[in-house]
């Protein structure tokens, strides 16, 4: 038996037959860290020890006979979220050395279910990026094709490396405008983003916190579901959180699909996609029609514009976020002349080149004479895009659509800014909107790379959009075992 | 909108940045605002500003100290270690004699 090819839920049943220990599920993926960890580069700061510690207690309550929810499960934390005596350097030299004396909410409730910390993944700098390689510390890469080195995607691909290839079981990340959904989707693995508000953002490091979205990335629909369950719930330390819970105890439960009526989104009919995308939506379209499901088309007026939008109002939060590292109570400090030439100086080493364009833009869409033109009219088409997304789920249940246009693409890949920020198309609306979306695989591409679907629905209807997810990935079939990947 | 030289110069200034004339100019900022420029024609009038996704008011709590004697857990983390030896933030100064 191949232990870093169990999932979550095959592996708490045999941690609870007594099949396996925590201990010896521990030490395989220690022992495959050791193998491709350096080579994937999806963890930051590795936690060993900690790792055997946790491993050791989860034995003794499994001995016991009182087991947590995930007693045992070994699992990567995005290096945004503050882990307690262990540094959390949100992939910025600026953070380099931090290392903070208290636990994030979303990670103490890992804690309290009982994980195995592995240790805290790679990603892009202040998560701004969508191939991971703003990191200080260099990019993950996709096991994928591994001599082909391709992204795994961003801001989340440390934690998509390492779940994809079996350095972990699963894993956080954040979603401030697909950070989540996309690197899921091109590494064949499972990405939820929450509804804003479902999982505390207390101790994660702020990007843009009106957008900001803690969630889970797994390889199966069910074992997100059973991570969001331990990262959920609500958290007096975090004014946006919201009274709300998750809950799913082994798996989830069948929703039928018979005469669920489920929405297309009309505008993205005029985005181009690779044939391949198209094919597979269409044919997984195919799949839920079959099974009794009612497609209907719904529309969005201004989805396209929400990259704009995003864009203005994400870097604006980005740069009064940011203004918290000046050198003076912690980080990286760099001597100036006189104060204000040392947060200069402190600042420009600090930070890398996308998170200073980002808080550069930021400042311009905020200064008094654009302020009314951009930052205020983005959060206008903002609050068209939820109001649409409310009307169209007057007509159905919930919306399918794609979770990107193509592959994974090579990691030296030479993109503008632009082209970039135009990777998050599809993923953006949904955290201006604030609701929940999961990609989650939709088959095999002819290059042999995997591609994903999102299931969106209204607000606090996490279950079902994971429910749905389910299907999809049932009819998708993608084998996504770490061993076959990486053929090893 | 385009932003001058000066301007972006400004920007860098006020978030406490120091970049070169050459660096801004790489990063193509001006690229950046031109393509945001595309929202100006969407028809917003008497559309509320929506600045963030949460339905709920905030909650209240009594306004009680709920931690304390945490002074050297916060100085940790400090980059002076002389100031840190002494039990405060060592910052530059910032009066003139």
């Amino acid at each position: 038996m191949n232990l870093t090819d169990l999932t979550i839920a095959e592996a708490l049943e045999k941690l609870k037959s007594g099949e396996i220990t925590a201990t010896e599920l521990t030490r395989a993926y220690l022992d495959r860290i050791e193998k491709f960890g350096d080579q994937l580069n999806c963890y930051i700061t590795l936690t060993p020890e900690r790792a055997l510690a946790d491993a050791a207690e989860s034995d003794k309550r499994y001995a016991a006979g009182n087991p947590l929810p995930l007693d045992g499960i070994p699992i990567g934390m995005k290096d945004l979220f503050a882990t307690r005596g262990i540094r959390t350097t949100a992939a910025s030299h600026i953070l380099e050395n931090f290392t903070p004396e208290y636990e994030s909410t979303v990670s103490q409730k890992f804690i309290d279910a009982g994980t195995v910390l592995l240790g805290k993944t790679n990603l892009d700098e202040f998560a701004m990026g969508t191939f991971s390689k703003t990191s200080f510390f260099g990019a993950p890469i996709s096991p994928y094709q591994i001599e082909n080195k391709l992204t795994a995607g961003g801001s989340s691909g440390g934690t998509t490396s390492a779940v994809a290839s079996g350095l972990a079981i699963g894993g956080t990340g954040t979603d401030t405008g697909g950070s989540i959904r996309f690197p899921a989707a091109i590494t064949g693995l499972v990405g939820m983003k929450p509804t804003y508000g479902l999982c505390s953002r207390w101790g994660c490091v702020a990007f843009a916190s009106s957008l900001d979205t803690p969630g889970p990335i797994a390889r199966t629909v069910d074992d997100a579901a059973l991570l969001l369950s331990a990262m959920a719930g609500y958290d007096e330390k975090d004014s946006t959180s919201a009274n709300a819970g998750f809950y799913v105890k082994d798996r989830l439960t069948q929703i039928g699909l018979n005469k669920l009526k489920i929405g297309v989104i009309k505008e993205f009919d005029d985005v181009e996609i690779s044939p391949d995308m198209k094919k597979l939506f269409d044919e997984r379209i195919e799949d839920l029609k079959k099974s009794g499901a009612e497609i209907i088309t719904v529309s969005i007026p201004n989805i396209l514009d929400a990259l704009a939008a995003y864009y203005i109002i994400a870097p604006a939060e980005a740069s009064s976020n940011l203004a918290r590292y000046d050198g003076m109570r912690y980080g990286l400090r760099v001597e100036g002349k006189d104060l204000i030439d040392t947060y200069k100086k402190t600042r420009a080493a600090g930070f890398g080149e996308e998170v200073q364009r980002r808080m550069v833009v930021g400042t311009a869409v905020l200064s008094s004479e654009s302020y009314e033109v951009y930052f205020m009219q983005a959060a206008r088409v903002r609050r068209l895009i939820a109001d649409a997304f409310n009307r169209a789920f007057e007509q159905c249940d919930l919306i399918v659509c794609p979770s990107s246009a193509g592959t994974a693409l090579p990691l030296d890949s030479d993109l503008s800014p632009l082209e970039y920020y135009a990777l998050d198309l599809f993923t953006v609306a949904m955290n201006l909107a604030g609701i929940p979306a999961c990609s989650v695989p939709c088959g095999l591409a002819e290059n042999k790379l995997p591609l994903g679907m999102q299931v969106v629905g209204r607000a606090f209807d996490d279950m079902r959009v994971l429910q749905l997810a389910k299907h999809i990935e049932e009819f998708a079939g993608l084998n996504n075992k770490p061993s076959e990947i990486m053929g090893k | 909108m385009s932003f001058s030289k000066q301007q972006l110069q400004k920007f860098a200034h006020l978030i406490r940045i120091e970049i070169s004339d050459e660096k801004l100019e790489k990063m193509k900022i001006d690229s950046v605002i031109e393509w945001l420029d595309k929202l100006q024609k969407i028809d917003t009038t008497g559309v509320e500003p929506m600045l963030s996704p949460v339905q709920h008011s905030l909650l209240r709590r009594t306004d009680v100290v709920t931690d304390k004697n945490i002074r050297d857990l916060l100085l940790k983390n400090a980059p002076d270690e002389t100031g840190k030896r002494a039990g405060y933030f060592a910052v530059p100064k910032v009066m003139d004699e």
